[in-house]
Order: C-alpha cells, then structure tokens, then sequence
C-alpha cells in the first residue's frame, strides 16, 4: 500500500487547479487499486454512544482518561483499553478512526447519520447504508439486508426490495419461518386460490407481492433459514461466541455471511453511559470482547475476511470529561469508529485527538467519508448518482471522499 | 325459509353490473368525452358487493360486515349508503389516520404530537369543517402542542416547512429548487427562498408541563419580504396567516384539494403522484381536474358534499377487472387501479371480519410493525405499494381465529362475496382455518379493488 | 422592571373560530352613525382579509398587554400576597401555608447553597489572571450572587425534585391552564388511559401482594436484623413493589396488554411461592436459609426506593393538589401521585451524585479548570471556546441580575414578617418571585381584542361608535385589507 501522501506533495509542487484535479483523479486511482473486492460487510452497531476514550482511543494518566488503562495491541503503536484484550491481539485486521466528528448529539439523529450518511430531515428520507449495498449487490433468493436485533433504518426510495430483514429475536424468527415452512401447503393452497383474482386484474403489485410469496416459500428451504438456527452449531462453537445476546447475533451474523447475506447488522444495547461510565463500559466491553473476536477469526479461518468489511460503531462519542455521576455525556465531535477486512488495511490508526480527548488534532474525517470508504471497498463510485423520488439526485454518500490511509 | 347465507348468495349473484343514470353528470360526462377522444372502452361498472367493499373501506377504514353487506345487497341505495357511513364515528376517526400519515408520516410514531393532531383532525373531519379552513389553521397554527393540534403539523415539519406546505396544498413540489433552479420545471431557488421566508418568524419554546409552544414573533417579521408562488407578499405582520390566505384562495390550492381526493378514492390522482405537478406530469383529464376544482371552490371546500360528488358518479363505480395491462385506460379512470390496503385498514378489516377481542388490543402495536422502518419518509402518497417481504411475511404469522360458520359465510366476511364453482372444488374438505388464512392473506383482502 | 428570565411572548388569546365569532359579533353591534368609512369596515370584518387584518392588530394589542404584564411582574407578585399600608408590608390573609412553604424551601436551599459556597470561592480566589478567559471566569465566579445563579437553575430541581420533574417524566400528558392547574387535554386522554390502566394494575397487584406478604408475615419471629426489617416491610405495597418491577421493564406504553399480563403473572407467582421462602421450626415461622439471602437483598433494594421515593412525596402530593379536573381519569391520577409503589416507578435519578449539589458544583468545576503547580486554576484550553460563548459578557450580566435584585429587594425591605423579610432581601427572593411570575405570566391569556375594541370604540347602551380620532386607525385597516385582496389575486402561475 502506497504511504506517500500524494495530496501534499503535488499540491505543493503544482498548487491551485491542477492539485485539485489532480487529487480528485488520485481519489478513484485508489479506489481501484481496492475496487470490488468486499462482496459482504457486517455492522456492530454499539447503540447509545460507545465511549471513544474508554475503548479505542484511551488516554491513561490524563485528567479526564478516567482509570481506564491501555494495552499494546497486534499492531505496532495502536493502543487501545485493557477491557479489549481479545480484540487487542485482532488488532492486525483492524483499524482505528479517531477523528471522526459530527454535529448530531441527539440519539436517533446520531444513529440515522450513522445508517444513512446523511442528517435526518423530515420528509426527505435516505436509505441506509445496508440498502444501498443491497441494491448493489446481485440477486438472490435470500434476504441480503438483515439486522439481528434491532428493527433498523429502512430504504427510502431505493425501494421494498431493499428493506432490511429484521430479526429482533433470533428464535422468534426462526419459528415464524419454520412456521411458515410449516405453512407451506397453506400458501400453495393461498396462491391457487389467488389465480382467479390475480387473471382478473393484471397489474405490477401483484405480480411484486406473488413474487414475493414465493420468495417466502423458498426461503425455507435456504440456506439462510438453516443459519439462523444455532442449534446445528457445534456446542463449543457456540461457546467461543458465548451465551450472551450479543455473542448469539455475533455468531448468527458469521453464517449469515457465510450463506451469502450481503449486509448484516448487529445490534448491542447499553452504551449510554452518562452514569458511572467506567463500571458501564467496562463490562460491555466484557460483553464484545469475545464474540467479536470469535467473529473475525472465523471470517479469517473461512477465507471471508477479504470480501468482508467489517465496522464496529455507535451513534457518537462521549465527553472527555466526567460528569457528576460519573459518566460521560454525549459528544459527537469526536467520534471512534474501527473498521477491517473487505480490502482495508488493517492495524492503522486515523487521526488522532488532542492530549485531553477534546478536539479532532489531526485527519478529521466525517461519516460520508466513513460510507466513501465502504463503498469503495465494493467497489462503487462514492459520487455516483440515484434518481431520488423527491425529484432529484442523490449521490451515494452526502460529499464524502474515501479515506486513503485506509485503503 | 331461506338461510341467510342463501338469501345473501341470491343477492350477490343478481345485483351485479346495473347502470343507472349517473348521479354525477359532470365527471362522467368529462370522462366519456375523453375516452371517446382516445378511443378507449371503460371497463364496466362493478357490482353491488364489490362497491359496498370499496365504500367501506375508502369511508370507514374497513371491509363491511356479513350484516352490512346483507342489508346493502337488499336494498342497495348508494346515496343512503354514502350519507351513513359519513355518519358513523369510524369516518372522522379513519380520515385522521390517513390525513395523519399524509402530513406527519409515521415517523416518531405514536408520540403525543401525532396523537394530537390525529384528534385535531378527526375533530374537524367530524364536524365538517371545510377544508381551506382546516388548510389555514394546519398552515397558520399557533399554541400549545398538546392542546391546539393542528400545530403539531408544523412542528413536525419544522425543517422544511415551505416544502411540505407546497406539496401538501398546493401539489407542488419545490424540493429540486432548495440547492437549485428545478431541471425541468419553472421553479427556481429563489422562489424556494421566497417561500421559506414566511416561516421565518416561527418560534417554538417548550412550556412548563413539557409540550412545545408555537408562535409566530413579529419581531423577526422584518427584512426581506416572503413572496408566494403566485408574487403575493404579506401584507400583514402575521405572515403565516397571510400565506394560508394565499395559498387557499390560490387555483392550484383547489386543484391540488379535489386532486387528493379523487386520489384517495380513485387510487390513482389525476395527476399522479398527486403531490407533483409539474411540465413532466400533467393531469390525464386536464378538463376533469378543473370541474372538480370549481366544484370545491363553489361547494366551499365541503368535504362531505365533494365526497359525496365523487362516490356518486359512475367513474367511483368502475370496476378493476380486465383482461390485460392497460396503463393509458387507468390513467383516464376507464378502469380502476388497485389500492392496498394502509395498516390501520389492515387491522380494523381483520378485527372485523375474524372477530378476535385478544387482538383488538394490540392494534399499535400491529399497525408499528409495519411503519417501524420508515423513519423520516413522507408519506403524503399514502396508497403507495410499500409492503416488504417481511411484511408479508408478518401476515403469513399472525394468529388468528377462524370464525365458526360455512365457507359462504367465511366468503361473504372475508371478502365479501360469495365463492365460484372454481373456488368451491379447490375448498372442498379444506379445514376452515386453511380457508380463512388463504382468503385473509390473499391479494383479494389486501387490495381496494 | 422587564423579568430577566423571560419565557417566549403569550400566544393568541383565542382559539381561531371563537375569535372570528367575536369579532362578527362586536361588529354587529357596532353603530355606524351615516359614516360611510365606518359602515365599510363593518362590512370587511366579515370578510375573510378583513379577519386576517383584524387578528393581526388584536395581536399587537394582546402583545402591548403582555409586555405591560411583564413590566409589572415583580410589583404583581408582592401585590398578590402582601397588602400595603403606610409603607409597610403585611401577608395577606390565607397565605400562611404560602408562607410556610416560602420559608421551608428558603431554609432548605440555603443549606445547599452553604455547602457550594466555599467551593466557588476557592476557586474564584485562586484563578489565574491571563489568559483573558481566566479573568473572565474570575470576574463571573466573584460576584456576588453566583451561588444561587448556580444552585437555583436545574440544579434545585435534581437536588430537590418538584412537580416539574414529575411532569417531565409523563411526556407532555399534561397542560397547565390560566389558573396555573393541570389537566390532561382531550387530545391526551387515550395515551392518559393507557397510564391509567397500568396505574391501576400495579395499585391492585401492589395491594394484593402487600395484603399477602403482610399475613404470611405475621407470625414470623423476630429471629434477626433481616426478619425484623421483612416483618416491618411487609405490609408496605413499595416493598412489593421490588419484586413486581420486573413485569414492567421494558413495558411499551404504546402496547401494554404484555406488561399488564405479565404484572398478573407474577403477583400470582408471588403469592403462590410466597410460603416456601419460610420453614416452620421449634423457635417458630422462620425464613429457610436459601430465601434469606434474596430476601436480605430485596430489604436492601426496599430502602434505596424508600430513599428515592421520600423525596417524591411531597412533590406528588403537591401536584395531586394541583389537578384541575376530577373525573374518574384525574382521580386516578391523582392516587398515583401519592402512591409510593408507583413513584418508584419514575425514572429520576434523585439518589445519584447529580443529587448532591456539592458533588455535582465540584465536578462541574474540575470539567472547567484545572489547578496548576503554582496553586493556580485556569481554565482547560479544551473548553475555552465553549465558556467563552456561555459566560458572553459576565459583567453585563451581572449588572442585569444586580438591577432585578435591587428592585425586588426594594420591595422586601418594606416586609413586616422577618422571616419573610430576609428572603426577599437576599438573592434567592429574587429568583422565588421570577420563577413564579414566569410561570403564572406563561399561561396568563390577553384579550387583544377587548383591548383593541377599547383604543377605538366608545361603548354604549350594546352598541359600539367610533372615536373621532381613531379614524384613522379604521382607514389603515380598510387599506390594508384592500391591499391584502389585491395581493391574493396576484396569479403569476400562469394557469
């Protein structure tokens, strides 16, 4: 991977227009170098805020670092919490983003920039990023959008065909599809029956919701439908993932990669932590440790890792300094995301934060950069353009260009 | 002595097709002509069960019941039938739901601002409030969230309220023109700016028990002056109410009124979709949408009188079945479109016609799960196909309780008619619960035919 | 005197139609005279222009009248509870509960406002002259009122949580009217019949379990500190309370058949596993060794709500007190305000560090500045911008406060009462009176229309004429309304 930072060295020989059209032109000259590799990526979503300070960019020592301690990691010169230690010795695939920095300090409008890479505004809803690599990606015969455990963002004008396969509780789920395999008969019986009405009255819904019928039908009989089920998972696979929610969607998600889902999201509670911050983080950091881990060997072992980018990240970040209940409160100015696999360099840090914690020091980069990234990494052209129905374009991220360092 | 199902079955099997003087000469009338001008055969007129079905839901917000259908195909008086489902409780209470989703969308849903406004507008539907006066209060409304709900249209839309208002009431859409002039229509960013000016002095402040008060500050009424669509600037310091003013007695405001209404019924706006009139999307009968526009504007925005306009006419009664696509005849109205059905109707229809009391109680819940997804969408085209295989596969697993009673009956409550021979042979020794999932998750139930 | 701390001017007096109907029905009455002007203007108040003009300059005069209420504010208030005579100040009759509560939470807050006092002067001592963000600071901590600045805005509410806090926790269920009363408007009542329902359903669980814990517990012997403290807990619904909470974590107010059912379940599991926690021995009914652990623990749980709750109560009871309605809807209510299960249910934090005001000051003080190896603060560079734009110009402000202080005490001096006296000459009388002539002024309502129809109408005998010199006025609106019309059919749309 070229390290030379080609932006500063010609912008100082040339300057002015040429550097500009010059650096454009460098933006998709790297993205080719890692177009179209990723087919897949899964999303940790850590919900409420996960604190950067107490997980990924520690600060031991200092007024507001709190009593969290670092540890060295698999990567040269990346430290992160002790809380991570299985994570720490993943650290070769994995690279930290400490500069990210938003605006939106608010939960739901922080976690809607954070699925669709663009501020919520009534009216003018945006499709997350699950969407977008849904439509993306080839056909398929199983759902290629799924969320474990949450209902998650939605696909705008992209379409129903994009929504996301919500499984809130991986049991229920499975029930109801086995119920509906169960229901076979009856759905053959339901769409016989259709035929009359369907004759009559030709039109595309129609034509969309049978197929969509039939979709079900099939479904059973996919291997999504055998992912789901974690009994066939041997005992002491499912151990290394753990009996926690988390560890179960964690170990849900690496067979639905594996049985082709292109996008899958997986979602942790509890982050939230204005009050008592450290005990809070310590023991979610606990609670991901291992399942996560688990996760990315198993995506190395099965040769996935390549073709699969994998993002840990909350809505935003938390406030270097302790408030009177001793948590932290939110801070979207500066932001951790760590993201690996899928063709990005893994053992990097991005950017970096002031001594305090406080300020972006360094490479700030914003979450359209973030979604520039992932879409290179599968090969799209961040600038591309959809007919939105509110009567105009929209390009696939809002501005972002990709983060070079990474890629 | 006939049984009921029998006495129902004769009747279903007689009342189809009749076709009497249209009651609404004017839209039949513009209608003929046109199809006469494109050379296109209507469809027919659709029997007596399959109008009762779509009146109750377009009115009531769900399929009609064994009774009701039994008493309409016995005497079917569509007058009489259209004046008393406009009087039962469940008409305001239905339109607020989906005037509801037109203006707030689902998103946040089921918090105390959409609540409020739900009751704001089931209030007005109920005491017929006519609709530029609603347009006004929903445009220039002041006051405290959780009282005055017509304010919560604008807190909602608080953003891009310019916007909104244009598409809502005026059928415009200025989206294009807040980054730029618009590709291909007249409307350019400055007409976007002169619009967004109106709201400039909106203020909201949140009050002592927590609801958010809206007001208007005359103190920021200053600078440059908003300016209409139409060139009309504000003359007085309430520039909102100046803008109600303007936008209600605007020609686009009565267009755009009687075109959303002819959609709700039609399933399909003369311009569609009806919140898009542009060079690109014209109305498919210009002469239709101007009768119906200075039917309003007589009738003084009426709703009840204009619902009653477009339920009588024949083109409400165009039956849906054909034999092939024919994308030019629907866009004329020659034959009807399918509608689905919204998740409120979705519920009530079920609770309705499977009589299951557990789960009448859960109707937020069911109707969320069906909405949760669409965070920050605009769903002023609320009949839009939305479903999701998730969705349809919710359906597929809901547990629901057959009713007792013979497959007739299960006919006539699930989809209102009774079942051909075809259908018969196919049910033969079928337990009743296959039947009654097959017929409540058929594409017959879920669609407004 | 304009209050400092002032809320966002008054909405319209008058819901829409009803200011419509008004304004058709004064000009019905009014008498022309022959005056062609006049008779005009009675024509174009029926008008829809007409109304829109007209409305605009109720507005205005309702607007006059508000400022003219805000001018007055701090005169209206002593005038509320003090009557005047030879310039002496005397409490009015019947407001000796008013006062009562004036000088409890006087005393109450003084005390918290003793303990933060030392902090903000070590520091406001201690700070670094430069750079000009540490004077700035300096110069804002080292006035003289800065403790009640700091202690008597949120601060107050989360060391001692009043109704408010209460009120928030409900979502906006409900409204304050003119009278300063709550009710829960028509627009909430299905979502207030939803709180309704759980209310009852955890008043009726609480109440059977705590029936049953109390006859189980009966004839327990006092064998140790842990049967001593279960035997004086058990009658007690809040105790309870701590074993059925579960049922109603996570409840989903918009679907609550699960929790309620839930809440069923588990009381009847309560009951039915109730008397296997116990053994009977030679000494008597004893708790068995397995349930004196989770019953110890639950005793633990008791107190910290007991804790929590003791300091809703009185809040509850007050707001109780001041529910405007009293159907079946609001008399519910208002036994949930008072009953402690269901305080308990409340998600406020009234225990934690945010609590004690000095621990929350203290914090708030280490996020701001930082003390240096000469013993000196200064301020963090990470938060320099941020204070920067908060304390805007600290002398200004100070000077504004100082001025709001000085008049309100002008008026305190000339209190009889010396309790009461010494509150209303020291800063925290300021903060009292505009605190609660804020919130009286929010809800208060202006009859812009009465006082416009004053300006300009001479009444008499049901009839309104003109006043000569209010012709003008009549003119300007006719104007308007005209310019109004011919703006509306400007048609630029070219369809």
């Amino acid at each position: 991977m070229c390290t030379i930072d080609r932006r500063h060295f010609l912008g100082g020989t040339l300057g002015g227009f040429f550097a500009y059209a010059l650096r454009n032109r460098a933006d998709s000259l790297f993205a080719q170098e890692s177009a179209g590799r990723a087919k897949r990526c899964v999303v940790l979503w850590m919900n409420g805020g996960p604190s950067q300070m107490d997980t990924f960019d520690p600060k031991p020592g200092v007024e507001t670092g709190g009593p969290t301690k670092a540890i060295e990691t698999a990567a040269r010169g990346v430290r992160i919490a002790e809380s991570l230690p299985e994570i720490a010795r993943r650290m070769k695939h994995l690279s930290v983003v400490r500069s990210i920095g938003s605006k939106e300090g608010d939960h739901l409008r922080g976690q809607y920039l954070f699925h669709t890479g663009h501020p919520l505004v009534e009216g003018f809803a945006h499709p997350a990023v699950g969407s977008m690599i849904s439509k993306e990606s080839p056909e398929s015969k199983i759902p290629k959008y799924v969320t474990l455990g949450a209902a998650g963002f939605g696909p705008a004008y992209l379409g129903a065909a994009h929504a996301p396969f919500s499984v809130e509780d991986a049991k229920q789920a499975l029930e109801s599809l086995r119920a509906i395999s169960k229901k076979r008969e009856r759905i053959r019986f339901l769409r016989a029956l259709d035929q009359e009405f369907d004759a009559s009255h030709p039109a595309d819904v129609l034509t969309s919701r049978e197929e969509m019928l039939r979709k079900i039908e099939e479904l059973s009989d996919t291997p999504f439908v055998r992912a789901l089920d974690l009994a066939a998972e041997p005992s002491r696979e499912r151990d290394r993932y753990g009996a926690s929610p988390f560890g179960q969607r964690c170990l849900t998600a690496r067979r639905l990669l594996e049985a082709g889902v292109n996008f899958v999201e997986v979602h942790q509670d509890g982050w939230d932590t204005h009050v008592d911050n450290f005990s809070a983080v310590g023991n979610q950091c606990r609670l991901i440790d291992a399942p996560w881990a688990a996760l990315m060997d198993d995506l190395e072992a099965r040769g996935l890792l390549d073709e699969t980018v994998v993002v840990w990240m909350g809505e935003f970040g938390r406030t270097p300094s302790i408030n009177a209940r001793n948590g932290r409160d939110h801070y979207p100015r500066v932001t951790c995301a760590v993201v690996g696999g899928g063709g990005i360099a893994g053992g990097r840090v991005v950017g970096e934060t002031d001594r305090l914690g406080a300020t972006v020091m360094k490479d700030p980069v914003t979450v359209p950069d973030l979604f520039a990234t992932l879409f290179s990494c599968f090969g799209l052209d961040p600038k591309r353009r959809f007919r939105t129905e509110f009567g105009g374009t929209a390009t696939l991220t809002d501005g972002g260009s990709p983060i070079r360092a990474l890629l | 002595m006939i049984s009921r199902t029998s006495a129902l079955l004769l009747l279903a099997l007689g009342g189809a097709g009749a076709s009497a003087a249209p009651a609404a000469p004017g839209i039949d009338s513009l209608l003929t002509e046109k199809w006469e001008e494109m050379d296109v055969r209507p469809a027919p007129l659709a029997g007596d069960a399959e109008f009762l079905r779509r009146l109750s839901l377009d009115l009531i917000g769900r399929v009609p019941t064994i009774e009701e259908l039994g008493a309409f195909l016995a005497k079917p008086d569509r007058a009489a039938t259209i004046d008393e489902l406009l009087a039962r409780p469940e008409f305001p209470r239905f339109w607020s739901e989906v005037w509801t989703a037109m203006l707030n969308g689902y998103a946040g849903a089921f918090d105390s601002q959409r609540d409020a406004l739900r009751f704001w507008l089931e209030k007005s539907f109920r005491e017929n409030v006519p609709f530029d006066r609603m347009a006004t209060e929903l445009i220039a409304a002041s006051g405290v969230s959780s009282v005055d709900g017509a304010v919560n249209f604008i807190l909602h839309n608080s953003v891009e309220p310019a916007i909104k208002v244009s598409r809502t009431f005026l059928g415009i859409r200025l989206d294009c023109a807040r980054c730029h002039d618009h590709p291909f229509d007249r409307w350019t960013q400055k007409n976007y700016d002169d619009m967004a000016r109106f709201f400039a002095p909106l203020q909201k402040e949140v009050v002592t028990a927590g609801s958010t008060r809206v007001r208007d500050n005359p103190d920021l009424a200053g600078g440059p002056k908003p300016r209409f669509l139409t060139g009309a600037q504000p003359v007085t310091s309430r520039w909102r109410e100046d803008l109600a003013y303007f936008v209600t007695t605007s020609k686009p405001f009565a267009r755009s009124f009687a075109n959303r209404l002819w959609y709700h019924f039609l399933g399909r706006g003369i311009v569609d979709p009806p919140d898009d009139i542009n060079l690109k999307n014209k109305p498919s009968v210009p002469r239709l949408l101007d009768f119906l526009a200075d039917e309003a504007t007589t009738r003084k925005f009426d709703v009840r009188a204009m619902v009653r306009l477009i339920c009588s006419s024949d083109a409400y009664r165009r039956s849906s079945r054909r034999s092939a696509r024919d994308p030019k005849a629907e866009a004329v109205f020659a034959c009807r479109v399918l509608k689905p059905l919204s998740p409120e109707q979705l519920f009530d229809s079920l609770a309705s016609a499977l009589e299951a009391p557990e789960f009448r109680r859960r109707r937020d819940a069911f109707i969320r799960t069906f909405v949760s997804r669409s965070f920050g969408e605009d769903f002023s085209n609320v009949w839009r196909y939305r479903e999701t295989v998730q969705d349809v596969m919710t359906k597929l697993t809901l547990d629901l309780k057959a009713p007792g009673g013979s497959l007739d009956e299960l006919y006539l409550r699930i989809l209102s008619r009774v079942p051909s021979a075809r259908e018969r042979d196919l049910c033969q020794g079928r337990a009743t619960g296959d039947v009654a999932f097959a017929l409540a998750n058929s594409n017959e139930f879920f669609f407004n035919h | 005197m304009r209050l400092l701390v002032l809320a966002l001017p008054l909405v319209l007096a008058f819901a829409p139609d009803e200011l419509d109907t008004r304004i058709d029905a004064f000009a019905g009455k009014i008498s022309p005279g022959g005056d062609e002007t006049v008779v005009r203007f009675q024509k174009a108040a029926g008008t829809r222009p007409g109304k829109i003009v007209l409305r605009d300059r109720v507005e205005k005069a309702a607007d006059a009248l508000r400022s003219r209420s805000e001018r007055d504010a701090v005169p209206e208030y002593f005038r509320t509870y003090f009557e005047e005579a030879g310039g002496v100040y005397r409490l009015r009759k019947g407001q000796d509960e008013v006062r009562r509560r004036i000088l409890d939470e006087f005393i109450a807050c003084k005390a918290d406002m003793d303990r933060i006092g030392p902090l903000v002067k070590e520091v406001a001592d201690n700070l670094a002259d430069s750079p000009e963000i540490n004077a700035k600071l300096k110069a804002y901590l080292s006035h003289p009122g800065i403790v009640e600045n700091l202690y008597l805005g949120d601060l107050r509410q989360k060391a001692r949580p009043d109704i408010y806090v209460i009120l928030k926790k409900l979502g906006d269920l409900f409204a304050q009217a003119e009278d300063g009363r709550f009710y829960i408007p028509e627009a909430r009542h299905e979502t207030a019949d939803r709180f309704v329902r759980v209310g009852r359903a955890v008043l009726d669980a609480t109440a059977t379990a705590s029936g049953r814990l109390k006859s189980v517990c009966d004839d327990l012997v006092a064998l140790d500190n842990t049967h001593e403290r279960l035997k004086a807990a058990a009658p007690d619904p809040l105790f309870s309370m701590v074993f059925l909470k579960k049922a109603l974590d996570n409840a989903d107010l918009n679907d609550i058949e699960p929790a309620i059912q839930k809440l069923k379940e588990m009381t009847d599991e309560l009951n039915r596993k109730l008397p296997e926690a116990f053994e009977t021995t030679p000494k008597g009914k004893v708790l068995t060794e397995k349930a004196s652990d989770g019953i110890a623990k639950a005793l633990d749980k008791y107190d910290q709500a007991r804790s929590k709750v003791g300091m809703l109560r009185a809040p509850g009871k007050q707001l109780a007190s001041r529910l405007r309605d009293s159907d079946e809807r609001s008399e519910t209510f208002r036994r949930m305000f008072q009953s402690d299960a269901l305080l308990a249910l409340l998600d406020v934090d009234v225990n934690g560090n945010e609590a004690d005001p000095a621990k929350y000051v203290a914090a708030k003080i280490k996020q701001a500045v930082s003390k240096d190896a000469d013993g000196k603060y200064r301020v963090l560079p990470e938060v320099s911008d941020d204070l920067n734009r908060e304390l805007k110009d600290p002398v200004r402000t100070a000077e504004k406060q100082d001025r709001a202080f000085k008049v309100v005490s002008m008026h305190g001096e000339k209190i009889e009462d010396k309790e009461l006296r010494e509150v209303f000459t020291s800063r925290y009388g300021k903060f009292e009176v505009e605190r609660t002539m804020k919130e009286r002024l929010s809800v208060r309502s202006y009859d812009g229309l009465q006082s416009w129809i004053g300006l300009h109408f001479d009444a008499a005998g049901g009839s309104y004429t003109l006043r000569a010199a209010s012709r003008g006025e009549i003119e300007g609106i006719l104007k308007e309304i005209e310019r109004l019309e011919s703006e509306s059919k400007k048609n630029d749309l070219k369809d």
